[in-house]
């Protein structure tokens, strides 16, 4: 039997694999029954959902009691990406970490990296302007550019800079006299002082706000003179319009493509403008625009996407206990994707850069390993699908069922050559009981080498 | 056990050591046999690093050669080894070395009979140690040395197969018990593993579990105290799984547990049980009535001390912190033991230490106290 990929189930992968981490074919059929608008509701307003429960997460890696490491709290994020029914808002995070990119290389506390992707998560879908509040009194952020260092009576613009530069209107928009008000109205924000880590671990800081160190002096800060704090600041660069671009183009290039087209950027920043600066209805809107439909396979999947979605097509890591979640933070830093510990303020460069020859290694091996074995739940599901209401197939028919098996996914026809061709296929193969034993086997085998293809990288 | 601990017993004004004589009358007689005085903190063994850490530490033994032995877990990288035993000597607060199971055989998965994932352990009259492994399901045997002796269990939710196994209690006959969490049961064991009896379920009626954590053997009548760990409560159960009691339910209130991890049984029979999630440890008495919490009360111990008087820009960090008070805290304990002596040893999991405190209380003679029935009702006075 020839299988038909319906437009509809096509489309709701493609939105799986960008508004969350990716979708088998048993899960797209499940939700195609109520329709695309209604998923994007769902996903945008995933608050209708619990949390995970995490209690036997927890138990089962006791060992990380004392939160001694970052790569568990991104252990736990990949997890979290792999079971979570609020997706969206896990992919959010995503996006702003890249933005707001704060590191544990310099922030050598894991419980404040924690607390700052747990921010990004439970705000970024919400109000930018209540974001840049509550990222300028994050802790993690303060100390990764080095608030704590910048008095009344010797300003350190780091941070100053940075929110203009990186954080919100890029730079062009906005002058060096611009840079010293902003990074003045910002004095006195800073955090109280830890208890050392020895001899007995982490305590997480808090930001404090102290008003004895703080400028009170007048500041002229985009040609608007006051005694500006901090939260004047964020209400003035919410309001530009260079602000509503750069969020368009953040926006864009997470959730569309690669290639920026200013015309959908264009209407992503007026939509940003008309909501207030709210995160949530200008998602909706992308999600429903022609642009965002027709975009598919137009991004280089991060190491997060790649290895949350492999997973989770693989069936793995569903249950708390299962042995080697430490593993998944190691295998994104990889790929190039340390999460928690971005290379610069910069955050990651993304797109084809993701690919480099000792990345795609990586990624193929990893995907390959999870997709090709049988053993995997998630790959036993998909042998089951294909063979149940059958007692035959042709290679053909074998390689567009894997592909629509592994999320609705397409090919070129060069790559169904090439898997045929591999794997010597040419007969057709028997999926009956009697034969399910080598069956089995070459669908793994189409599944890896699926895994390993071009085509497997993109979103 | 007395000799081990002599640095922590050398005050001689509890009562406690007095009463072990008369505490095996305990059982016999109607409450009140105990007048409690409270817990006294007496010290704070372990630290985050240098040789004798806790670092992901599971469970405590009291050895009966003089030490502590703490069970320490690796993260689940091929490259750490997933258990490290550390000797801590209570009497100087010096460490031993570690007792390290050969991190070469340390598995990238779960392995028979190579830890992946070591919960609790017991020490037998032998010297062997046998330690629980919840992702390969299996009991393996150590010596003090960190040498591998053995290992049994079977995968599966038969009679005698095992799912997560958790906590282990040594029974005074010299078998084993074990929750077997993931089957939701407690099963009986010979110490070379054949299996004896399970009882319980998954459930939250009585008698009925729910991933069971901790399980300890009360000393006084040999009835099995159980962590119901996701039902949020102890449950002690007759020696054929008749559930007698329940104590504490959900929640952060007194008496209320939010999923409780090690529990143990002292010989006057209180049930000291890990609070895990809620911080602390809550203190019931044998008729499971709830008596006392205990949130931490940690100092700064010698190698502490050392740490800090060695690195100067941690020295002056430390004072300027606001609120010292935060370090005292327990953070995810996880097991408790008690000793003969009355120290009760609680290791704080999340803070790397073993917080220790003194059970301060009078036994009572028959004499000194009324006929319980004139305490029937509750009375103001």
């Amino acid at each position: 039997m020839t299988i038909t990929v319906s437009t509809d189930i096509s489309l709701i992968g493609h939105l799986m694999r960008r508004a969350a981490f990716g979708a088998p074919a048993s899960e797209l059929e499940a939700l195609a029954g109520q329709g695309y608008d209604a998923i994007v509701n769902d996903l945008l307003h995933s608050e209708r959902h619990p949390r995970l429960e995490e209690d036997l997460l927890e138990r089962y890696h006791s060992e990380h009691a004392g939160d001694l490491s970052y790569q568990w709290t991104s252990s736990r994020w990949l997890y979290r990406m792999i079971n979570t029914a609020r997706p969206l808002e896990e992919k959010v995070a995503l996006m702003w970490h890249g933005t707001f990119a704060t590191g544990a290389s310099k922030v050598i506390n894991p419980p404040s990296m924690n607390a700052h992707y747990e921010m990004l998560r439970d705000y970024g879908l919400g109000n930018f302007r209540v974001l840049l509040q509550k990222l300028s009194r994050d802790p993690a952020m303060l100390f990764w550019l080095d608030q704590q260092t910048n008095h009344s009576a010797a300003v350190n613009e780091n941070y100053g800079r940075e929110l203009l530069e990186l954080f919100s209107m890029g730079r062009g928009n906005y002058t060096e006299d611009d840079v010293r008000a902003c990074a003045r109205a910002f004095t006195g924000w800073t955090l109280d002082q830890v208890i050392p880590r020895y001899p007995h671990g982490y305590y997480p800081p808090r930001f404090v706000y102290r008003e004895e160190d703080h400028d009170h002096g007048l500041k002229t800060f985009l040609g608007k003179t006051g005694d500006w704090n901090g939260d004047d600041i964020i209400d003035m660069i919410v309001e530009q319009p260079a602000t509503a671009s750069f969020v368009a183009r953040k926006v864009f290039g997470f959730f569309v493509s690669d290639e920026p087209d200013n015309a959908v950027i264009s209407d992503i920043s007026r939509s940003f403008q008309q909501s207030g600066y709210e995160i949530r209805p200008v998602l909706g809107h992308l999600f429903r625009s022609d642009a965002f439909k027709k975009a598919r396979f137009k991004r280089v999947k991060s190491p997060a996407e790649f290895v949350a979605g492999t997973e989770r097509l693989a069936g793995a890591h569903r249950e708390a206990h299962q042995f080697g979640l430490d593993g998944l933070s190691e295998a994104t830093g990889l790929m190039g994707q340390q999460l928690l510990n971005p290379p610069t303020v910069e955050g990651w460069h993304t797109g084809r850069e993701w690919i480099d020859s000792s990345f795609l290694v990586q990624r193929v091996n990893f995907a390959s390993d999870r997709l090709g074995n049988p053993a995997n739940p998630g790959i036993a599901s998909v042998i089951e699908r294909i063979a149940s209401d059958r007692t035959t197939i042709n290679p053909d028919d074998l390689i567009e069922a894997c592909l629509y098996e592994m999320g609705a996914l397409e090919a070129m026809d060069a790559t169904k050559q090439a898997i045929k061709s591999e794997l010597e296929l040419a007969a057709p193969l028997d999926c009956s009981q009697h034969g399910r034993q080598e069956f089995t086997g070459i669908t793994a085998d189409v599944l890896r080498l699926i895994a390993s293809s071009r085509e497997f990288q993109l979103a | 056990m007395r000799a081990a601990y002599k640095g922590l017993v050398k005050e001689k004004t509890m009562t406690l050591a007095q009463a072990q004589s008369t505490s095996g009358q305990a059982e016999s007689r109607a409450y009140p046999t105990l007048l409690r005085l409270g817990h006294r903190y007496e010290t704070t063994l372990g630290q985050l690093n240098a040789l004798g850490r806790l670092r992901g530490a599971v469970d405590l033994i009291l050895g009966n050669d003089g030490w502590i032995y703490v069970l320490n877990r690796g993260s689940e990288l091929p490259a750490h080894a997933r258990l490290r035993i550390v000797r801590l000597n209570a009497e100087d607060q010096g460490y031993d070395r570690e007792v390290a199971p050969d991190p070469d055989k340390t598995p990238a998965a779960p392995q028979k009979g190579s830890l992946a994932a070591p919960v609790m352990g017991v020490l037998d009259q032998d010297g062997v140690f046998f330690v629980t492994d919840e992702k390969a399901s299996t009991v393996n045997m150590f010596k003090s040395t960190g040498e591998a002796v053995g290992w049994w269990g079977e995968t599966g939710t038969g009679p005698g197969q095992l799912e997560g196994p958790a906590g282990i209690a040594l029974d005074g006959d010299g078998t084993l018990w074990i929750a077997d969490s993931r089957n939701h049961r407690v099963q009986h064991f010979t110490r070379d593993g054949r299996f004896l009896a399970c009882w319980g379920g998954f459930g939250s009626q009585p008698g009925e579990l729910n991933f069971p954590w901790g399980i300890a053997v009360d000393p006084i009548d040999g009835t099995l105290v159980v962590s119901d760990w996701r039902n949020d409560r102890i449950q002690r159960f007759s020696r054929d799984g008749r559930a007698l009691m329940i104590i504490g339910r959900s929640g952060t209130g007194a008496g209320e547990l939010n999923r409780p991890s090690g529990v143990t049984v002292d010989h006057h029979g209180d049930i000291y049980v890990a609070d895990r999630n809620n911080h602390r440890v809550l203190l019931f008495n044998r008729r499971g009535l709830f008596v006392e919490t205990f949130i931490g009360d940690a100092t700064l111990n010698e190698q502490g001390i050392q740490r800090l008087m060695g690195n100067p820009n941690m020295l002056r960090q430390r004072d300027n912190v606001s609120d010292l008070d935060r370090e005292k805290r327990f953070k995810f304990p996880a097991a408790i033991k008690t000793s003969a002596d009355g120290l009760v040893f609680i290791l704080d999991a999340g803070r790397h230490r073993i917080q220790v405190y003194r059970k301060l209380c009078r036994v009572l003679r028959a004499d000194e106290v009324d006929a319980p029935e004139l305490h029937l009702d509750p009375m103001l006075n």
